[in-house]
């Protein structure tokens, strides 16, 4: 496979591709595209933890919320930040995930409900259990605000790898974390996902940076 | 300097309230004690304005004495549905909607629970109690209701979402007008999966009944972290649902409510942010705070999902 996705952003000036931000943003994760969050997450690292904060906050602030309440930032947040050795995992977000589809350890995916392989974040809970209010994005703004520390480097998908061989290596994590293997459909689903990266990295939809204007 | 290459479509809903950080820096500890004199602010309103609104009960109360009936004793709603006719004989008070418009699931499915609601039962009690409901709001004085912020949508394997934002209303609802918004959620599942074995409320993991709450100040509804009020119901995928993890299941769900308003802080009597996943973010229990006073609202919205033929079905009905 060629055409890796952008690992590095393209400019230190760190102007970002507000369009792929506002993707990366979307509450609609039945669409999720890793390549996406990827690209986002490795710009936003070239803007130091201040720098990328306000720049979440900042989508924060011109997003339409109530048409879409930007819970994909939930996930470049919990990728931007390095996991922390004490409690070994990111905080939980409350958009509607009862503990039965949790891992049973929250150690074992410290991402949740990301999880990261070979430097390739997927998504494993894409619909929720929700009767209620989700969490503000805000709230975890807050806790990385004051206790993130910045991953110390970028995200190197492995993406010359097949997307078996990604699935292949996924499986004992999954394993690991549920106590049983994934089923079909979840597979399948996530195949989904690395072919939408594929398919965003080969098609060239545009780099996170633009040209500075 | 970062730059943010795109002009800023501000739209009327939260602003992040941490605007500044990054020039600040603003403390935990800060932030702790504003979300304290906040908090302490809204009880303090609360507090003293609960002392008119009881004044003001007390008078409706005396005027419901006019009608023979004592509202805020005697039930206006009954808790199994007190019309059950097999068809309903006017249309249910929203539409019914399918994914692909093809077939049902007729009679009932497997592992489904007498204590589940039928369809048609369901929609006319919702509708006849929100009609009881609409007197005691007359009476009362104080009303809820809805707008949808998105729309009802019923997707493959079970997958639904709605979301929509709440309403005060009525004749007494004005700038001191404070309490809580009370929401009572029931859920149901039944169903199975592609190897026979059932699929109960408790294998998705929702909770099958719970109380939320939402503070009301000066007659608006509001979240109680900031933003917008919000209520999202949804339902997830299935076939990729950790606990089912199966694209050939059928069966139905349903999610029922009652909305009440009182002026009692249920939050002194075990709503706690968080309790219950289900409710994400909001103050939530399993057990009934007190004082909640009459039914103001019922809502509902149901799905009977088959994804056992060559295409997945997913019909419902929302209100």
């Amino acid at each position: 496979m060629d055409g890796a996705v952008s690992a590095v952003p393209t400019t230190s000036r760190g102007i970002i591709n507000v369009t792929l931000l506002a993707a990366a943003a979307s509450s609609v994760f039945t669409t999720f595209n890793p390549g996406v969050l990827v690209a986002v997450v490795n710009t936003l690292l070239a803007l130091g933890k201040y720098g990328a904060l306000d720049a979440v906050e900042r989508r924060l602030a011109e997003a339409d919320r109530i048409a879409d309440p930007q819970h994909g930032l939930f996930l470049i947040l919990r990728l931007l930040f390095e996991v922390p050795a004490d409690p070994g995992f990111h905080p939980p977000m409350h958009i509607g995930i009862p503990n039965v589809a949790a891992p049973r350890d929250a150690k074992t995916l410290p991402h949740f409900p990301l999880i990261v392989v070979d430097d390739i974040p997927l998504l494993l809970i894409t619909t929720f259990i929700m009767g209620g209010s989700p969490e503000l994005v805000e709230a975890h703004l807050k806790h990385f605000h004051d206790n993130g520390t910045l991953r110390t480097a970028p995200l190197t998908p492995k993406t010359f790898l097949s997307p078996a061989k990604i699935i292949g290596h996924l499986i004992p994590l999954y394993r690991n974390a549920y106590g049983i293997e994934p089923a079909p459909a979840q597979i399948k689903m996530l195949e989904q996902q690395l072919r939408r990266m594929q398919i965003s990295t080969n098609g060239k939809p545009g780099s996170l940076s633009d040209s500075p204007s | 300097m970062f730059t943010f290459a795109q002009k800023h479509n501000i739209v009327q809903q939260t602003r992040s309230t941490i605007s500044g950080w990054s020039h600040s820096r603003q403390s935990r500890e800060v932030n702790s004690i504003l979300h304290l004199q906040r908090t302490n602010g809204i009880q303090r309103i609360l507090d003293e304005n609960k002392r008119k609104t009881a004044a003001k009960e007390a008078s409706i109360g005396t005027e419901t004495s006019r009608f023979d009936h004592d509202f805020s004793r005697i039930p206006v709603h009954s808790e199994k549905p007190f019309l059950s006719l097999a068809k309903p004989s006017h249309p249910a008070p929203t539409g019914s909607h399918s994914t692909q418009g093809g077939s049902t699931i007729s009679g009932r499915a497997p592992g489904e629970n007498e204590n589940n609601p039928g369809l048609i039962g369901g929609v006319i009690s919702t509708a006849a109690g929100n009609f009881v409901s609409g007197i005691a709001a007359q009476l009362t004085g104080i009303g809820i209701n809805t707008a949808d912020t998105h729309a009802a949508t019923w997707n493959p394997h079970g997958a639904f979402n709605w979301r929509i934002t709440w309403n005060m209303t009525g004749k007494n609802v004005g700038a001191t007008t404070n309490g809580w918004l009370v929401q009572n959620v029931n859920n149901t599942y039944s169903g199975v999966d592609s190897a026979g074995a059932v699929i109960t409320t408790a294998r998705v993991g929702a909770t099958p009944s719970y109380y939320e709450a939402w503070p009301v100040v000066a007659g608006a509804v509001q979240q109680p972290w900031g933003g917008v009020s919000d209520d999202t119901w949804g339902r997830p995928d299935l076939s990729v649902w950790p606990t089912v993890a199966d694209a050939g299941t059928k069966g139905r769900w349903s999610m029922t409510s009652k909305v009440y308003f009182t002026t009692t802080d249920p939050t002194a009597h075990g709503l706690a942010r968080r309790n219950v996943a289900d409710a994400g973010d909001l103050p939530s229990a399993v057990a009934a705070p007190p004082d909640l006073g009459v039914i103001r609202l019922q809502r509902y919205a149901r799905g009977t999902w088959d994804s056992t033929g060559p295409a997945p079905v997913h019909t419902g009905e929302n209100g």
